[in-house]
């Protein structure tokens, strides 16, 4: 599904982001990226969404190789897979429903496909009691939980999340966890950057640990320590 | 292209500019003023060139012919010239009436008119210019056609007032052009900033898997739109000031009263389509600037 062949990233800053990282990631599977701020976790996952190119290496996502895309096969990448942020990335002047649909509207859908689809995926983040509220007048777990909703809208074969628990409680992190659990469970592959140690060793899923840019482990039913 | 996606970029653009940001009005207030003063100066210089291109206009050359030119010959010469480059009209005055005109503006002067005794003008004709630029010519290639006796050519004026309309053109192009500039530089930089507010939206569309198409059409149709507003407002503007300078200040001018003529309707047709493109041209921008390949 996804696969890193020995994959360099420079910044144009100079700054090096990655350094000959190979991996491969199977249809389905959970995988947790860790390691400290500055290690290169985001990185990783932006070469996967391709809003970065590799320097060095191949990075093939759904058996395409990223860097040969064309703007418009980007986009169409990017709608087989869904996008968590820890910052949530919501328009603050459309609700609940519109940020979702606004998904679906960029694709060319009809309004009635609209509906039926946003109304589905608001129902599995438990969010239809909402539609019609705004990002400012929703908790940080409501909003993340719309902003998982709209990552879901096309089911996307790939859920790419960073720090998606970065800005809530535990128990708000738990519960998104679980949204994620269930996702997963559905067959979607899932891939999670995170710093939250008790999530990681709670959850115990495949944990690819970074350091200064090289895989330092890469185990299954791994931890973090 | 599929209906909805029509609708989601007129719906979208539609949506952005009736939001009531503040910055969708400036735009909009800024456009509008850019392009009032864009017409003004355009307006200011295309009447000041019309007065003296209407003064030159005016002049007429003087063709004395000689005595017993058969009539025949006179017509020759009279189509030769007509058929000349930048000759307006040319008008026939025989001896007899240049008599009676000259009789008419010396009528109190009966000592003028004993001294002249019988009639002593010759025929001619009195050539009207298209405009002053050709006398100078004219009168080189009239002098030596047979029949012709003598001309009276207003040289002097002819040479003045080309000169006068050459800088006021070469002044406008210089004055309108850097005004053109300035309010493709600021119209569009007015639209881009409007924009800035919109980063976000940018990038979760890029992030959602929108292309380019989807993309680019809101944010462009949303600044033509906005040059569109802002030049009907422009205009509207610029035609309330036309119409009080015409009533109030040009009238009272009885030089201007004349000549002065200006295209207003295309001068307003044209700065909406200036507000248009460069509105449009401000979303390119912003895009261009903006939007991760």
């Amino acid at each position: 599904m996804i696969e890193f062949r020995n994959v360099t990233k420079y910044y144009d800053n100079g700054v090096l982001a990655l350094d000959d990282v190979s991996f491969k990631i199977e249809k389905g599977e959970f995988v947790f990226i860790v390691g400290a701020t500055g290690m290169g976790k985001s990185t990783l996952l932006k070469l996967i969404y391709r809003e970065e190119l590799p320097t060095k290496g191949e990075v093939i996502v759904g058996g395409v190789n990223i860097a040969k895309l064309r703007p418009h096969q980007v986009a169409l990448l990017r709608r087989r897979l869904g996008v968590v942020f820890q910052d949530f990335k919501l328009l603050p002047n459309k609700t609940v429903y519109e940020n979702v649909a606004f998904a679906l509207e960029v694709m060319g859908y009809s309004n009635r496909e609209i509906r039926t689809r946003v109304g589905r995926v608001l129902d599995i983040v438990g969010l239809l009691h909402k539609s019609n509220c705004y990002p400012s007048e929703l908790s940080g777990g409501e909003q993340q939980r719309t902003s998982i909703a709209r990552a879901l809208v096309n089911n996307p074969v790939i859920l790419i999340a960073d720090e998606p628990t970065g800005n809530l409680d535990m128990a708000t992190s738990w519960e998104i966890m679980e949204y994620f659990r269930r996702i997963n469970a559905r067959g979607t592959t899932i891939v999670m950057a995170t710093h939250n140690k008790e999530i990681v060793n709670t959850m115990r899923k495949r944990v690819i640990s970074l350091y200064k840019g090289r895989i330092v482990k890469d185990e299954y039913n791994g931890s973090y320590e | 292209m599929r209906i909805y996606s029509i609708a989601f970029i007129l719906r979208e653009a539609w949506k952005g500019l009736t939001r009531a940001r503040i910055s969708t009005f400036a735009a909009i207030g800024i456009i509008a003023f850019m392009l009032v003063l864009l017409g003004l100066v355009f307006y200011t210089f295309s009447i000041v060139r019309s007065t003296f291109t209407g003064i030159g206009e005016q002049l007429e050359i003087i063709l004395y012919l000689k005595d017993n030119l058969r009539v025949e010959d006179r017509e020759i010469l009279k189509n030769r010239i007509s058929a000349m480059e930048g000759v307006k009209e040319v008008r026939y005055v025989s001896k007899d009436e240049a008599w009676k005109r000259f009789k008419e503006s010396f009528k109190g002067n009966k000592f003028v008119l004993e001294i002249m005794g019988k009639n002593p003008l010759p025929d001619s004709f009195e050539i009207k210019v298209e405009s002053p630029e050709y006398v100078e010519i004219l009168a080189n290639s009239i002098t030596s056609l047979p029949g012709v006796r003598d001309i009276d050519v207003p040289l002097e004026i002819a040479r003045r007032i080309n000169n006068l309309i050459g800088w006021i053109e070469f002044g406008g192009i210089v004055v309108v052009g850097v005004f053109i500039v300035v309010s493709l530089f600021v119209i569009s930089n007015v639209i881009r900033l409007s924009f800035v507010s919109r980063i976000k939206e940018l990038e979760i569309m890029q992030l959602v898997g929108a292309t380019v198409f989807f993309i680019k059409g809101p944010f462009i149709f949303e600044g033509i739109l906005c040059g569109f507003l802002g030049g009907i407002l422009g205009v509207i503007v610029f035609n309330i000031l036309v119409f009080i300078l015409k009533k109030y200040v040009l009238s009272t001018f009885p030089l201007f009263s004349g000549f002065t003529s200006c295209d207003v309707i295309n001068l307003s047709l044209s700065l909406i389509l200036f507000g248009m493109v460069v509105g449009g041209i401000g979303s390119v921008i912003f895009l261009e600037r903006h939007l991760k390949r």
